[in-house]
């Protein structure tokens, strides 16, 4: 009997043991799974916010590599009053009274400082839904149309709509619509850029046309 | 060979922690803010971001889009007051409401952002006649550029003495 009971006891040690290396094996499978799945799934998700900041880099590196972001300062882009600017060389301040369609007061205008010049400001009070027409003008810092339309081509990537290209008057022109019709319209000289924002693409067109008869 | 298998499992244990530290210090590292696109920009509310320059630039675009009274001071604290104006914010512009700013409500933000030139944009919402938010790069010497907010004036232009870093670029 008690031989038995020994190999019972053994033969129960046995099983203990190998149910413990069981245990181990499987919890060693477990880890070993575990830390694989999160290095993986870590190192995906590392690897596409690295190609997503790849993308930006590269939106970056064009940008930069020609409009020299590194030397401005906030006293480059700073706000002066408007007494200060060369009324002559302002172009967007005069729709109200060449009474342009659905322009229904005076704007509202503000100026900034731009290496090289201005960036002016008119926000136009409009009856298209509840929508005000933004105008702007800044200073092309390129001193070259194309180089300037290729970087604002970069400003509106396909997810984010994309553009088109157009000529108005012979002048070049991108116009960006979004989800919920706020649209842009960017308009380019050899000197400046015109922007023009607010619902509607037909009607930012509409004012466009306005706008280049005073630019040319 | 017990012992043995034991020590195989804490050793590979502690490389698990190790690796999974690494993974997740390798993400954070990789995060990346497009002053461009504020759909790219850190999530704000009880559930994500609730204190910073994200937090302050997110309360900057409520009082441009009229909720100024709800938000109250641009304080740089997601709190009660800016958890409602997020909601009035969503409720009014169509959004699902949850009083967080995710990549949805930063997205219908960026609609009324406009790329005014290569140095600046504006958000711009017909909701508030009074204010508008810029949004501008800056160098701050040694390379490092500054993306900036400001709350600026319709009626002038000035800014109205509020703005600061929402992230720098190193």
């Amino acid at each position: 009997m008690p031989v038995k009971v020994e190999q019972s006891g053994l033969i129960i040690k046995k099983e203990e043991s190998l149910l413990n290396r069981k245990t181990l094996f499987k919890c060693c499978l477990t880890v070993g799974i575990l830390s694989s799945t999160i290095f993986v799934g870590s190192h995906i998700q590392a690897t596409s916010n690295e190609q997503k900041q790849n993308v930006v880099k590269t939106e970056q590196q064009v940008k930069g590599a020609v409009t020299k972001l590194e030397n401005v300062t906030r006293e480059d882009l700073a706000p002066i009053p408007m007494e200060k600017v060369d009324k002559s060389k302002v172009k967007i301040t005069n729709f109200e009274s060449k009474k342009v369609n659905h322009i229904v007061g005076k704007p509202v205008v503000n100026a900034e400082k731009r290496p090289g010049g201005y960036a002016i400001t008119a926000y136009y009070p409009t009856d298209i839904g509840k929508g005000e027409l933004v105008v702007f003008q800044s200073v092309n810092e390129y001193g070259d149309v194309d180089l300037l339309v290729e970087e604002a081509k970069t400003w509106y990537p396909v997810e984010k709509g994309g553009y088109n290209e157009i000529s108005i008057d012979g002048l070049q022109a991108i116009v960006h619509e979004n989800e919920i019709n706020y649209n842009t319209l960017h308009i380019f000289t050899e000197n400046e850029i015109f922007t023009l924002a607010g619902q509607n693409t037909e009607y930012l067109l509409e004012v466009a046309q306005t706008l280049v008869k005073d630019i040319k | 060979m017990r012992m043995k298998i034991l020590k195989f499992t804490k050793i590979l244990l502690l490389l698990t922690v190790i690796m999974s530290s690494f993974s997740l210090s390798t993400v954070k590292a990789s995060a990346a803010y497009n002053i461009q696109d504020l759909g790219t920009w850190a999530p704000v509310g009880y559930n994500y971001t609730t204190s910073g320059g994200f937090v302050k630039a997110a309360q900057a675009n409520l009082w441009s889009a009229g909720e100024k009274l709800v938000v109250g001071s641009i304080d740089g604290s997601f709190g009660p007051a800016t958890y409602q104006a997020v909601k009035n914010f969503q409720s009014k512009n169509g959004l699902s409401v949850d009083g967080n700013i995710g990549p949805g409500t930063w997205g219908l933000m960026e609609d009324y952002t406009i790329i005014l030139d290569s140095r600046s944009r504006k958000f711009v919402h017909p909701n508030s006649p009074t204010y508008f938010t810029r949004f501008a790069q800056y160098a701050v010497g040694g390379g490092t550029v500054d993306n900036h907010w400001d709350l600026g004036y319709k009626s002038s232009g000035d800014y109205a003495g509020q703005g600061g870093t929402i992230w720098t670029d190193y």
